[in-house]
């Protein structure tokens, strides 16, 4: 029994490892067929619901105040920016965030005003799949995942606790369902200009949003200065 | 001396310190120029708030000047480039401008105090260069804007760490897989007409 267990352990071991990206960082997809299918319902749900709200919160709710609940929301999912920015070593980071949140949570109203922001105190935007990274999970498998559309195996438990986890621990149950509700179309709002341009340029959108979020990923992984010694090296091989 | 003597020596030394400036103007300072061109065309085109055609036609000559669509259409098409005939080529790099400047044109619309400011020029060897750029919107939000030229031309721009070129070259991988060459033309020229009418709304 525990011989199979164990087996069992193994065999799921290395299927996870199985068909990773020999190249750090870099796109792997080899469950694509599934996550296209993903990606084709996510997004005819969001055309349908998610999308029209976003657009009639925009023209309805003065930009000040969509301004104002976005900080609010961004305030309470600083905490999880502030604890992974201590995981990854990153003292200053981490000193960044705790600043934000207790100038902003007592001078900016609960959060609703970025005075932190203002005094050049920026949201340092890391997470727990980013300290994955740090810590070496840096060959990952591409993932179009409900609610958190574009992810990654390594991402995926990190995105959970940043969109769905955190605001509950934090907030406790003043975080309901209505909440949610307004945290989700505030954030999808917030995206609305991202998934316009992605709308305009893409041919084929599953592709184009794919190969955003690894590049994406890897400037968050380092801090806004990914290494670039091979952006001219891979697009002219032959110089 | 006389008067029309001195005149002319002090012209021709005018004319030389006028000259020796131009020629010890960096390779550096030409690069920065040529992006600060850029930059100065994008925000005369939003100050303008013209309609899309207008910002079309006055960024079409800067785009071909300062693009480098010949290589954008070579790396982004990958292996079927090379089963192309020399003026099929030709027809699609003149299609990768009018797509580039299109793109431009459809998100460059109207000035709202946008600040493009140049951060650092460093050399890449080899006729290369990358340009680090800010924008810096009026709600003081700040898009970082890094520039590849290779002799002189832009052909990638990376903005807030994706790089366009790759998001072209995985784009137009799985369409080329799927409908070909010809298929991808048809969708380009598509992509193109929808900026268009958009720009008509």
């Amino acid at each position: 029994m525990t011989f199979r267990r164990v087996s069992l352990i193994l065999v799921v071991a290395l299927s996870a490892c199985a068909q990773l990206p020999e190249k750090e960082y870099a796109v792997s997809d080899p469950l694509e067929k599934g996550n296209r299918i993903s990606y084709d319902i996510i997004e005819l749900v969001d055309k349908a619901i998610a999308r029209p709200l976003a657009i009639g919160y925009t023209r309805i709710i003065p930009t000040p105040l969509q301004k104002g609940i976005a900080n609010v929301f961004l305030n309470i999912r600083t905490v999880d920016s502030a604890i992974n920015g201590l995981l990854q070593g990153k003292p200053k980071a981490a000193g960044t965030d705790i600043a934000r949140i207790l100038l902003n949570t007592t001078l900016g109203i609960g959060g609703i005003f970025d005075i932190a922001g203002r005094m050049g105190l920026k949201y340092q935007e890391e997470d727990f799949g980013q300290t994955l990274a740090v810590w070496g999970y840096t060959r990952t498998r591409y993932l179009y995942f409900p609610i958190v559309g574009p992810s990654s195996v390594r991402d995926l438990p990190g995105a959970i606790i940043n969109r769905v986890l955190a605001p509950r621990l934090i907030v406790g149950n003043h975080y309901d369902f209505w909440i949610g509700t307004l945290d989700t179309v505030s954030y999808r709002a917030e995206n609305l200009a991202e998934t316009n341009i992605r709308d305009a340029s893409a041919l084929d959108p599953y592709s184009f949003t794919r190969e955003a979020y690894f590049q994406r990923r890897k400037f968050l992984i380092f801090d806004g200065n990914p290494p670039e010694e091979d952006i001219f090296e891979e697009f002219f091989e032959d110089d | 001396m006389t008067n029309s003597n001195s005149l002319r020596l002090w012209l021709s030394c005018l004319s030389l310190l006028v000259y020796s400036s131009f020629a010890h103007a960096s390779p550096d300072d030409e690069v920065r120029d040529r992006i600060d061109d850029f930059h100065a065309t994008l925000i005369s085109v939003m100050q303008t708030n013209s309609n899309f055609e207008n910002r079309f036609s006055k960024l079409s000559p800067v785009i071909k000047k300062i693009f480098d669509a010949p290589n954008i259409s070579r790396i982004s098409t990958g292996k079927f480039w090379r089963a192309q005939e020399a003026h099929s080529q030709q027809e699609f790099t003149n299609l990768m401008f009018t797509l580039i400047t299109a793109t431009y044109a459809d998100r460059f619309v109207s000035y709202n105090n946008q600040v493009f400011t140049i951060q650092a020029v460093e050399s890449k060897g080899k006729d290369r260069w990358l340009v680090n750029c800010l924008l810096t919107k009026s709600d003081g939000e700040t898009v970082t804007l890094d520039y590849y030229l290779r002799e002189g031309v832009i052909f990638n721009v990376v903005a807030n760490g994706v790089s366009d070129l790759s998001l072209k070259r995985a784009d137009y991988a799985s369409i080329l897989a799927r409908d070909g060459f010809d298929g991808l033309i048809a969708h380009i020229n598509q992509n193109i007409l929808e900026y268009r009418q958009q720009g008509m709304d």
